[in-house]
């Protein structure tokens, strides 16, 4: 495990936290009353609940494809909600505050996950030889 | 050059399990205080369900309430956004409005009025969340 991976991996899971954290807030404003679309929020708040915790552990790998997908399936839903059918009937009229900070978010995590997951699958030789954190 | 020690990386990862594993619990909290609310919501709209001879109809929870009205020719009917949401009443059934009365979209706190000018059964929606429905019944 190299110092750039661990970094990202940290950025990452703080970016999917702050998704799942707005998709609960959401939630608990209006959204729970929306039909299959507030379950979906409250799918969305305990996966990536659960995708941070296992980003802290040795399933990181698995945990950070997991937190992309949740961030491409949420920016992939908020951009089918803003079209004249909506997701499950839902229409989202415009950018509010928490879709813009959910997107910027979502955006981040893909990132930054996809660049942790890049960089852990360096080769080992490309690697520093010590264990811990480096920067500089 | 700054050395970050594997006692501060161990942390970082604490950081990061503390805060899922808040989120986690926030969701389950949540959840089963939000069920709760969503039990009495669905009781509030079962009891409003018959024809009320009232003008006003309040927008709250994407409800309209009461979710059936009924008033003379001639009534004004007024809608109350409760909602964070914006919402719209659009006559019709969705997608597909019938242009007998449209407040098009209002925001949290306003109001919207439409003057009934004729007799009949109108069924209403929300065009930005089609869910929602409800009924004007003008005598």
């Amino acid at each position: 495990m190299n110092t750039t991976s661990d970094v990202l991996r940290v950025l990452g899971a703080l970016a999917t936290i702050v998704v799942g954290a707005i998709h609960l807030q959401q939630y608990a404003d209006f959204i729970s009353d929306v039909p299959t679309i507030g379950v979906l929020f409250l799918l969305n708040g305990l996966g990536a609940g659960v995708l941070a915790i296992m980003l802290a552990t040795r399933a990181a790998s698995l945990a950070a494809a997991g937190a992309i997908a949740l961030s491409a399936g949420s920016l992939v839903s908020i951009a089918i909600s803003m079209t004249e059918n909506g997701l499950f009937d839902y229409v989202e009229p415009d950018f509010r505050a928490p879709v813009v900070i959910a997107v910027v978010a979502e955006v981040a995590a893909i990132v930054l996950l996809s660049a942790c997951l890049v960089a852990r699958r360096r080769p080992a030789s490309a690697k520093g030889a010590r264990t811990d954190w480096s920067t500089g | 050059m700054v050395v970050v020690s594997t006692s501060l990386k161990s942390s970082l990862n604490r950081v990061v399990a503390v805060l899922g594993a808040v989120l986690v619990v926030a969701t389950v909290v949540v959840f089963v205080a939000f069920r709760g609310s969503d039990d009495g919501a669905a009781g509030a709209q079962q009891a409003a369900a018959p024809a009320e001879a009232v003008d006003k109809v309040q927008i709250k929870d994407f409800k309209y309430l009461p979710a059936a009205i009924t008033v003379a020719v001639g009534t004004t009917i007024t809608w109350t956004n409760g909602d964070t949401a914006p919402h719209t009443a659009t006559s019709g059934k969705s997608p597909s409005p019938d242009g007998v009365f449209d407040t098009d979209t209002f925001a949290k706190g306003e109001m919207k009025t439409v003057k009934v000018s004729k007799p009949g059964t109108f069924e209403y929606y929300c065009e930005l969340h089609p869910f929602m429905q409800a009924t004007v019944i003008v005598k």
